[in-house]
């Protein structure tokens, strides 16, 4: 060959590899039966017994198979599904019955030592989801039924068993790999690249930063899935919403309502209003801020704040916060029954707490947005009408990382945070009664209101649901006078797909892969 | 240390092996220090909202990961650890942090090595015009595209390339390094290109190749307008030298002056700085890899400052020292090579 010929045929020949890819460039998503899942990490694990975050859950719903489930977008929606379940009548022990035929991937039969196993070691290697099952036994009672049992009553079991985190695993083939019951575990490894569960969907290949695929488990015991294939990958949103438009992701998670605007034909939108909430905290620990802890000037901030200003903010499916509890909750208030914007009787509580225009330290992570919503932008907007009613709240913007810490010790005047129960459950927001977790963090001990206090006691002793739901409105109605949390919003889950898919957005704000139709 | 004299190029290496050591000493004396200046505790970051407030959970996660020993002894095993190639153990994933940047470094090293080929052929092809048109109209156009290479943020850049070229006109392939439906090759170097051809899988490597031309271009057109400056000042400089007017007097072909005399007179100051480009583009291509979804350095050193992965973070700031200390190295070396004045000499 001619050296003169040599740059063109090399030319000629790039050319023709890349025209030979060119069609796979867009044919990633729209190949037969596979699904591409554009998402942003936010991955640790696929261990199921330590995993807690949303992007696990989102993969290990298709490899793990949970007692219970999820059918639809409330939390009341539980249906069984590895077992049957049974809760005594003081919501202490839960009784599961296994269903017959279930096996794992390999096709071993499921048993209930597994199921024993797993949650043995869910408790023992204290991973992040363990506290899940804290203060509960697991035992086995026959080849058929297990039971949990705790020695304080936990009508929430039922779901939290509905977690992926709570997969069965199959006992012997995490202990031939490691697997124990104490903090010396060392399954996690082989477990983030192999499938020892029993879903429509085993682990094909994984890489924790950047890209997961599922292939469908052949020897699946129940109904096949729709697709074979699913393919979940590291984007970010902006590109989540060039990828969908272009058809080469089927479905994506992350975008904002403003990125969800004039979506074309082939794309859908599937929203719910989420369980996390914004509010705004004010700590009522003297010692930290005389002003914030002034019942008057809380009346003047919870009075004085504009909702539907924030909630003009969030977008259209956004959601005003009634109580504390999540309208997908059982036991959360009506909508009619949330706060209502009052500046005459704000201006009147201001003036009665003596309060005289101080510097008011208001904390926000400043990196972080909660499904598209910016906190600095909502803390601005608080800012902003706060000055409008006389009080001068001084925005102390920091990094997450920086701005957790002094949070969770409770040393914060005031903030705007967010806030996502660890289950769609009531009990859940027992977190924010005085004493508890959430209220230590805004200086409010036992003793701080008798009234929540009795209410507490009352609703986990009573057996009977109804009655607790309302219980709980009462105890919502009581927070809404005198709790130092002021709810703001519920922002919305966005779900956008090819129309070509169908999902339901469950309660805990997720999907449930397993559960997907192809139209 | 005869020996040494007797090679002035191995003590030459031999001393700046032993500098850069030091160096790595101070990089992770520095990068330790202020990780752990930050004001947080990184099992708040690591431990969710509940488990965060166990206190059996966090003792038991603070022993997992060495927390619980006072900072100088955390310090010295790091030490101890890393001398043996241990970088420690990711506080996100408990996956070991030498494994986590080998995925990763190729990923960005790839990535990076296209645009750095792409940027020193275009960008010394580009100046060496522009330097000789000087204050021409092709002058004037170069100087413009240099400039608008230096002044567009990349990640604006890197969206509207993404928007037009793979969503609009479906030109070029989208996200990641490969399409979904494709698996990668059998590892052996995590350079998709070289493990495809090793693999000869020219389907993977036709498509890899094509997912690589969009972020490369991007980060291509910054490196090009720096190059083409410095490139164009350099040419400018040797062309009314003695042996340059010298080498056209005797006759030789305009390219052959070119090739052999101006670009070899100007060549010192254009590795310096294709060299600590280069070194830039490793280390600093975070939003371009946000972008396309390219799980490189970048991002995994993003993730490790927002998350507070301490040993992360230390493994990212060793692998950036050592990625820069090389590249230097090298340069010196090949200023040697270029320029005879600059040689080392028993």
């Amino acid at each position: 060959m001619k050296r003169s010929l040599i740059p063109i045929a090399a030319a000629a020949a790039l050319a023709l590899v890349l025209s030979g890819c060119a069609g796979g460039s867009n044919g990633g998503a729209n190949a037969s039966k596979q699904l591409v899942i554009d998402t942003s990490f936010d991955l640790t694990t696929l261990d199921p017994s330590r995993m807690y975050e949303p992007t696990g859950m989102l993969i290990l719903r298709g490899v793990y198979e949970t007692p219970l489930r999820f059918s639809g977008s409330n939390a009341d929606s539980i249906e069984p599904y590895l077992t049957d379940y049974e809760m005594n009548a003081d919501n202490t022990v839960l009784t599961l019955t296994l269903r017959d035929g279930v096996a794992f991937g390999d096709g071993t039969p499921m048993t209930t030592d597994d199921i024993v196993f797993s949650y043995n070691r869910l408790i023992g290697i204290k991973g992040n989801p363990s506290v899940a099952l804290d203060g509960i036994t697991v035992a086995k009672v026959s080849d058929t039924q297990v039971t949990l049992t705790s020695e304080t009553p936990k009508p929430q079991m039922p779901v939290i068993l509905t977690n992926p985190s709570m997969g069965i695993v199959s006992a012997a083939e995490v202990e031939k790999n490691g697997g124990s019951l104490t903090p010396d575990d060392k399954a996690e490894s082989y477990l983030n690249t192999n499938s020892v569960g029993s879903g429509p969907y085993t682990i094909e290949k994984s890489d924790l930063k950047s890209q997961v695929s599922l292939v469908r488990n052949e020897k699946y015991w129940g109904e096949a899935p729709a697709y074979d294939r699913i393919v979940f990958r590291n984007v970010q949103a902006p590109t989540q919403l060039i990828n969908v438009k272009a058809g080469t992701a089927n479905i994506v998670t992350d975008l904002s309502f403003d990125q969800t605007k004039d979506l074309p034909k082939n794309v859908t939108l599937t929203t719910e209003p989420s369980n996390q909430m914004l509010y705004v905290l004010l700590n009522q620990d003297p010692a930290i801020s005389t002003i914030t802890s002034n019942p008057k000037f809380l009346e003047a901030v919870r009075y004085g704040i504009d909702y539907d200003a924030i909630l003009r903010l969030a977008g259209p499916d956004a959601v005003r916060v009634a109580g504390l509890i999540a309208p997908t909750i059982p036991g959360a208030l009506p909508a009619d029954e949330a706060v209502k914007t009052d500046v005459a009787k704000a201006k009147a509580a201001l003036q009665e707490s003596g309060y005289n225009g101080e510097a008011v330290k208001f904390s926000v992570a400043n990196d972080k947005s909660v499904r598209g919503i910016s906190l600095l932008t909502v803390s601005e907007a608080i800012q902003a009408q706060m000055k409008e009613l006389g009080i001068n709240f001084q925005l102390d913007p920091s990094p997450i990382t920086t701005a957790l810490d002094p949070y969770r010790d409770g040393k914060q005047t005031s903030a705007l945070w967010y806030v996502q129960p660890d289950y769609p459950h009531n009990f859940e927001y027992f977190s924010y009664f005085p004493g508890n977790q959430m209220a230590k963090r805004a200086g409010w001990p036992k003793g701080s209101d008798a009234q929540l206090e009795a209410l507490e006691t009352q609703i986990t002793n009573e057996p009977s649901e109804d009655k607790r739901n309302e219980l709980f409105q009462e105890a919502q109605r009581r927070f809404n006078e005198v709790g130092p949390f002021v709810g703001l919003l519920h922002p919305a889950t966005n779900i956008v797909h090819s129309s070509s898919v169908d999902l339901t957005i469950l309660p805990t704000g997720d999907f449930d892969i397993t559960a997907l139709v192809k139209k | 240390m005869r020996f040494l004299r007797k090679y002035p190029l191995v003590m030459f290496l031999t001393r700046r092996v032993g500098i850069a050591a030091l160096l790595l000493l101070g990089v992770t004396i520095v990068t330790f220090t202020l990780t752990n200046l930050v004001p947080s505790d990184p099992v708040n970051q690591a431990l969710g909202d509940k488990a965060s407030g166990d206190p059996a959970i966090v003792a038991q996660y603070r022993a997992d990961h060495g927390l619980d020993q006072p900072i100088v002894v955390q310090y010295v095993t790091y030490l101890q650890n890393l001398v043996q190639g241990d970088l420690g153990v990711s506080l996100q994933t408990s996956q070991p942090i030498a494994q986590e940047l080998g995925d990763v470094l190729p990923a960005t090293m790839e990535l990076a090595g296209v645009a750095i080929i792409f940027s020193l052929i275009l960008g010394v092809g580009l100046g060496t015009l522009a330097a000789y048109r000087r204050g021409k109209f092709t002058d004037q156009v170069l100087r413009v595209v240099s400039l608008f290479g230096l002044s567009v943020p990349t990640f604006w850049l890197a969206l509207l390339a993404y928007y037009f070229l793979f969503y609009q006109w479906g030109i070029l392939p989208g996200s990641g390094r490969l399409d979904p439906t494709l698996m990668p090759p059998p590892r052996v170097t995590g350079l998709y290109l070289v493990d495809s051809l090793l693999a000869g899988d020219i389907e993977t490597f036709g498509n890899a190749l094509s997912h690589l031309i969009l972020p490369a271009a991007v980060l291509t057109l910054y490196t090009v307008g720096l190059l083409v400056r410095f490139a164009r000042s350099a040419v400018l400089e040797v062309l009314n030298q003695d042996y340059v007017r010298a080498a056209r007097a005797k006759g030789l072909r305009s390219t052959s002056v070119v090739i052999r005399y101006v670009l070899r007179g100007a060549m010192v100051p254009i590795i310096t700085v294709v060299g600590l480009a280069f070194g830039g583009l490793l280390s600093g291509t975070v939003l371009v890899e946000s972008v396309f979804a390219w799980n490189g350095l970048g991002q995994y050193a993003f993730n490790a400052a927002s998350n507070l992965n301490l040993p992360a973070i230390m493994g990212v700031g060793l692998v950036v020292g050592v990625i820069y200390i090389t590249i230097n190295l090298i340069v010196d070396v090949a200023y040697g090579f270029i320029d005879p004045r600059v040689r080392v000499t028993s």
